[in-house]
């Protein structure tokens, strides 16, 4: 049984020209991969290194910063659905949450308000006229009602309201 | 200095590559046999290019007529690949952070918009009709006792 890695497939045509890795080369390839990474030159090159030694160096630098960039790479391309998809769905959810905040919620909530409003005038109005209003059907539970009394609708600035606060804040500055 | 063949260019052409995040997202797969140790797919990914890139840099030296040849396209393909993999790190960090909180945030708007749309809502209409019943009786009394 063999675990399975995934690279793409673009790097695949230009790192594995024969374009088949039998298990031994693959053994070899993560054997070599080990020994550079483990290995790896950090900091700047000594001045006094003889240039085989340098040329050594730069070649494991070059296999562990391109094989570094290649895996980052292989996460940004594999992921993008899921970035584009994201970004999608926070479009989708931000404009679906500030339709039912701005144009369904809160006309529904100033009616109930008024709504309320409206059976308290009444009651008054018939209390005052000696009915007993708790014998007048159909009664409400008020306890199981949404308490919307002190509601007010939130005020979304748009960007012609925002220009018009501009100009009347000017306006008032400049008569000082 | 310049005399590099078409696969020494070819090196740093590899890693200047490296950069293009527009490639196919098309995947091959690579078998790892039972018998090698690696912690996870991460790092299996890892090595491997890291052996697949030191194999090119065998490939590409080949080809070339000095050390002082190798050296030049050394150091040029080694300051592409540096330069690509620290684009590429941020771009992967910026990115991931961003799809990480718009996730989260599409979750939470999710959760709110559901809580409104299948108990706020039908809550909201049953209270209007009430008040509306309620307001009928009590205009009804009204008249009635106004007779």
């Amino acid at each position: 049984m063999t675990a399975e890695v995934e690279i793409l497939a673009v790097d695949w045509t230009e790192l594995v020209p024969t374009g088949r890795l039998e298990p031994e080369e693959v053994r070899r390839l993560l054997a070599r991969g080990r020994a550079i990474a483990s290995a790896s030159p950090t900091g700047a090159m000594p001045e006094d290194l003889a240039r085989p030694e340098r040329i050594e160096r730069l070649r494991r630098s070059f296999a562990v910063a391109a094989a570094r960039a290649a895996v980052h790479r292989f996460e940004l391309v594999v992921q993008r659905d899921r970035f584009e998809r994201s970004e999608r769905d926070e479009v989708a959810t931000y404009e679906r949450h500030l339709e039912l905040h701005k144009d369904v919620v809160p006309p529904l909530k100033l009616e109930a308000r008024a709504l309320r409003a409206e059976i308290r005038k009444l009651e008054a109005e018939a209390q005052a006229r000696g009915i007993d209003v708790d014998t007048v059907e159909p009664a409400i539970d008020w306890r199981n009602t949404l308490a919307v009394d002190g509601y007010e609708a939130p005020r979304y600035e748009t960007p012609e309201s925002r220009k018009q606060a501009a100009v009347e804040f000017f306006r008032r500055v400049g008569k000082r | 200095m310049d005399g590099g063949g078409e696969t020494a260019r070819r090196l740093e052409d590899v890693a200047l590559a490296l950069r293009n995040t527009q490639a196919s997202a098309e995947t091959r797969p690579v078998d790892i046999p039972r018998d090698v140790s690696v912690a996870d797919p991460t790092e299996a990914r890892f090595l491997l290019y890291v052996g697949l890139f030191d194999a090119l840099v065998d490939r590409a030296l080949s080809e070339t007529s000095s050390d002082e040849e190798r050296e030049t396209q050394l150091r040029r393909a080694l300051a592409t690949a540096m330069s690509a993999e620290s684009v590429l790190k941020f771009e992967r960090h910026e990115r991931q952070s961003r799809a990480d909180q718009n996730e989260l945030m599409a979750r939470m708007r999710s959760r709110e918009i559901q809580m409104t749309e299948r108990w706020m809502l039908p809550r909201l209409r049953e209270d209007i009709d009430a008040y509306r019943r309620r307001i009928d009786g009590l205009r009804r009394v009204l008249q009635e006792g106004a007779r």
